[in-house]
């Protein structure tokens, strides 16, 4: 934009107020660029406004397409390996998950069987990246509300959960441990014992994170009422996760069509009502505490053994395709696996991330808001947009 | 009433040791006298706003489960005046498309008025010194509502003449906002002017030393002024117009370097002045504690007035910083309504029950209090009748318990 | 009535979607757990419209709409389906001849398929007719309106390998 306002745009409105009181605002286009502190990523969304209120919103996504699908394609020797490498780096929030899906959906073409201690692992492993996702969304949307503080307690929680990460996979982001058939090696001796100290610390930061803004009358007023879904729109959409379940069906990939070893622990789905923003966010806080739950399951339960199963060093699997979905943090993630049976990396393999699909509900939740709202909403939505992208 | 022209009275009560020539009129009616102590008051507003500065980024540290500035210097100290320095050593950008008049200008217009409204704040007495107050003006109410809202003008000019949308919407906002709570504010002081009698800031002080405390005799009046000062200033929860976290900035979006520096140099002035202003209004000035003077230790405060009023002063600024870290921000419609529907009417209230004490008596007052609690307690209640966060429905699987830190039988 | 999973079992799944999608020309698979049901590209709206709204069946969810690249056996599109109501699941595939062909869009039936269907037909080159914006979603176009940098998944793209340096360490000194 390189010309000035001109005072014309602001003495718009006609002055016919007399006669009736219709008056006329103009349109302005803004534009939330790809840099911006709460687009959650590169992500632009151009609004159109009339006054304060969002008529219109045009998003615009792809800045951070890496083509990770494609380089999971042309790897060579141990394709089937580094494809994960760029899966990790896609939704980096909750990459132990998205592993967890793509090593599943290896096993299941090539007939692959994990062995238990290995599936314990990966449960534990999982929900703590459940929690740690759920702590920067808390994070995150705080900030988009407007409070600096909740950033700095989700992040207190996190730094104990990455330093787990780093002892575990060698690396505090992207460990890249599971591997066809179980995993790369096995968790260092006090495993256990670190895992129990965060789970409780963890209770207590929850009651902390609660403490702080859950009952703060200027957040709710600020995510009631917001961002209102209908459920069929919802399901015609391909909306997933703690937006559809706020909306009233309790549709959890994990309790509807378990997978791994889900299917032996007690925990509970938290179900909303009306769809709003701000039920979103007490889904994924009351997600944080039944993680807590199955961790602490799983942590009693853990057997020991081989943590590798019968993979073959090489790893060609049949030609076929799978498909396997799991609960991100975000919904249900889906890894779909072809491969021809000849070459040593998939021939075909598609992310089907749960954010891509949520941000379609954007233009849904937005128009007809205040310019804050949006920000409130797309926040709200829980976006990463290195998933959206790929 | 004494007529304060430029060319009588300086000092409120001038200390007999100061020599002749100090207190003379010279320029413009202003004695040597004079402009040390506005010298001596600049000096201090710059440097209290520096300290302020580390003051805020403490609090912040300790509320977030952090501490703060630490390195440089020890406790961090020497953070801000590192910081004043590189924000002096900063290249000046003035945007393409900004007005070139009027885009350097606004800074001054608005840090200029903050400066300007310190001259009638009775900072109280020390020692050989007597009563420290630049200009004890009979109006001094009424100049201190009236010059700050200057501040209005100078950041309309930054949004405007930026060339930028998003000024432009921060500007939109920030004018409707300084307009909504001027009323608040100034109906909040109606009652103070009552209970004093008088304009004066001296008088007022003077007064609660005799009468009691103004936020024990109008605790809604000083709350209605603390809120709409808060809400003046562009303080969290109130800082829709310098949102961060949606326009980046607001009308300062595109200053850098000094000129930005002077826009925080006015906000955290502007913090140092309302709490000066509500201490001064409503919380008894310099007097040590209330209804010390009834009991004969009115020479502490005579004396040493002038560090209570800082202390007080600067607990009131604290707890202005502490609520910026621990509140959501408000959005502007909710801003508007908590002005005009919330913060209006109970200075309206508190300002009927001043009247009532001032005319009818102690007795009438009480029973006042009495209804206005009685009603504030049936709003609250049906206030939270509805707004109890909506319940999240679980679908139970087992019959356990949801964990807290509690139900694992964790020590609590 | 409900395997291990807790979905319906498959061969019921596919006498009911043979009922329900006859006179398609539809041809049936399996992929490991799931039934897969192929037609060809100009009956697959219509498909996509039975399986969504015949009684028995009620796939209302759409998972994913994924393209692969066949080479000279031409492209397949897939839509992996699932029933919230009725907890079963399917795959819907058709094959397309080459790039450039083009199918009908199934945005009528699930709007999800929106981005979908606008980021597989810019990676592989392909059209999906009907479709409310059909412009690129990830890629983006340049001044002259191709799409750079073309079809990426297709597997004629080749990803640009990566040189050796000529010199390895610092060059030396003039």
């Amino acid at each position: 934009m390189a010309i000035a306002p001109s005072i014309d745009m602001l003495l718009e409105p006609a002055p016919s107020v007399a006669e009736e009181r219709n008056l006329e605002t103009v349109e302005m286009t803004i534009n939330m660029g790809p840099q911006h502190p709460s687009t959650h990523g590169v992500f632009r969304m151009v609004l159109t406004l009339e006054g304060e209120r969002v008529k219109n919103v045009q998003s615009h996504i792809g800045y951070l397409h890496r083509g990770a699908e494609k380089l999971g394609e042309s790897g060579d020797l141990e394709g089937y390996r580094k494809a994960m490498i760029t899966l990790d780096r896609t939704d980096y929030l909750s990459s132990l998950l998205n592993e967890h899906a793509y090593v599943m959906a290896v096993e299941k073409l090539a007939g692959i069987s994990v062995p238990e201690r290995a599936e314990y692992i990966r449960v534990i492993l999982g929900e703590i990246t459940r929690i740690n996702s759920h702590c920067m969304f808390y994070g995150a949307f705080g900030a988009d509300s407007g409070a600096t503080t909740p950033f700095m307690y989700a992040f207190a929680l996190r730094e104990e959960i990455q330093q787990l990460f780093e002892a575990v996979g060698g690396a505090r982001m992207f460990p890249n441990y599971y591997r066809a058939g179980g995993l790369r090696e096995d968790v260092p001796h006090d495993f256990v014992r670190r895992v129990q100290t965060i789970i409780d610390r963890a209770l207590y930061a929850f009651d902390d994170f609660d403490n702080l803004i859950t009952t703060n009358e200027i957040f709710l007023s600020r995510t009631r009422g917001l961002g209102i879904i209908d459920q069929t729109r919802a399901l015609d959409l391909g909306v997933s996760g703690p937006l559809l379940r706020a909306t009233g069906l309790p549709y959890d990939v994990r309790r509807s069509e378990p997978y791994s070893i889900y299917d032996r622990f007690a925990f509970d789905v938290p179900v909303g009502t009306t769809g709003d923003c701000y039920e979103r966010y007490l889904i994924r806080q009351e997600e944080m505490r039944q993680s807590v739950r199955i961790i602490d399951q799983a942590l009693k339960d853990l057997p020991g053994g081989p943590t590798m199963g019968n993979a073959p060093k090489a790893l060609r699997p049949p030609k076929g395709e799978a498909y396997v979905r799991i609960e991100n943090s975000r919904g249900d993630f889906g890894v779909y696996l072809v491969s021809d049976g000849k070459s040593s990396a998939p021939y075909r393999v598609k992310y089907r991330s749960p954010c891509f699909v949520n941000l379609q509900s954007l233009n849904d939740m937005v128009i007809g808001t205040y310019i804050a709202d949006a920000v409130v909403a797309l926040g709200s939505i829980d976006i990463v947009l290195g998933e959206v992208d790929r | 009433m004494t007529n304060n022209a430029a060319s009588e009275l300086t000092l409120q009560a001038v200390p007999s040791w100061m020599p002749a020539f100090l207190v003379a009129p010279m320029i413009g009616g202003l004695s040597l006298a004079d402009l040390i102590a506005l010298v001596v008051l600049l000096l201090f507003v710059l440097n209290f706003v520096m300290i302020e500065i580390w003051m805020e980024r403490k609090v912040a540290g300790h509320v977030q489960l952090r501490r703060g500035p630490l390195h440089v210097g020890p406790h961090g100290s020497l953070q801000s005046p590192a910081d004043v320095l590189k924000l002096l050593t900063k290249e000046d950008l003035t945007p393409v498309a900004a007005d070139p008049i009027v885009f350097p200008m606004a800074p001054y217009l608005v840090f200029v008025p903050v400066f300007l409204t310190f001259l009638v704040i009775p900072w109280g007495p020390l020692v050989l010194f007597g009563n420290f107050v630049i200009r004890p003006f009979d109006l001094g109410l009424v100049y201190m509502v009236a010059i700050p809202a200057m501040q209005g003008i100078g950041l309309v000019m930054a949004g405007w003449s930026s060339g930028n949308k998003y000024s432009l919407l921060g500007s939109a906002r920030v004018v409707a906002q300084l307009i909504s709570y001027e009323l608040p504010m100034v109906i909040a002081l109606l009652g103070v002017a009552m209970m004093a009698e008088s304009l004066n800031l001296t008088t007022i002080v003077e007064s609660q030393m005799k009468q009691g405390w103004n936020v024990f005799l109008q605790p809604i009046g000083f709350l209605v002024f603390f809120l709409a000062t808060m809400s003046e200033m562009s303080r969290a929860p109130f800082d829709i117009a310098v949102a961060e976290s949606e326009i980046v900035g607001g009308p300062f979006v595109e200053y850098s370097g000094m000129r930005w520096g002077m826009f925080y140099l006015a906000e955290f002035a502007a913090v140092c002045l309302n709490s000066a202003l509500s201490t001064a209004l409503f919380l008894g000035g310099w007097e040590l504690f209330p209804g010390s003077h009834a009991l004969g230790l009115g020479w502490i405060s005579d004396q040493f007035g002038l560090l209570f009023f800082m202390g007080k002063m600067i607990v009131l600024v604290v707890i202005i910083q502490w609520a910026r870290f621990v509140l959501p921000r408000l959005r502007i419609d909710q801003l508007m309504d908590f002005a005009w529907k919330f913060l209006l009417p109970a200075g309206f209230v508190n300002f009927i029950l001043t009247a009532i004490l001032q005319v009818f008596g102690f007795v009438p007052f009480a029973i006042g209090i009495g209804l206005t609690l009685a009603l504030a307690a049936v709003l609250l209640a049906t206030y939270q009748a509805r707004r109890s966060p909506s319940t999240v429905a679980l679908i139970r699987t087992s019959p356990e318990a949801v964990p807290t830190s509690q139900g694992l039988g964790l020590p609590v | 009535m409900r395997d291990a999973k807790g979905l319906r079992p498959m061969e019921g799944v596919r006498a009911r979607i043979e009922s329900a999608t006859s006179g398609l020309a539809s041809v049936f698979g399996t992929a490991i757990d799931e039934v897969t049901v192929t037609v060809p590209p100009e009956n697959l709206p219509e498909a996509a419209r039975r399986l969504k709204e015949t009684d028995g069946l009620k796939f209302d969810y759409l998972r994913c709409l994924s393209g692969v690249d066949y080479q000279s056996d031409g492209i397949e599109v897939v839509y992996h389906l699932f029933s919230t109501r009725l907890a079963q699941k399917c795959v819907l595939k058709t094959r397309l001849a080459a790039e450039g062909d083009a199918v009908g869009t199934v945005t009528t039936v699930w709007a999800g398929a929106d981005w979908h269907e606008r980021e597989t037909a810019e990676m592989f080159n392909i059209r999906f007719e009907g479709h409310p914006y059909p412009e690129p979603l990830l890629l983006e176009r340049d001044d002259q309106g191709t799409i750079v940098p073309g079809p990426v998944l297709l597997k004629r793209f080749k990803l640009r390998p990566k040189e050796p340096p000529a010199q390895y360490g610092f060059p030396e000194e003039e």
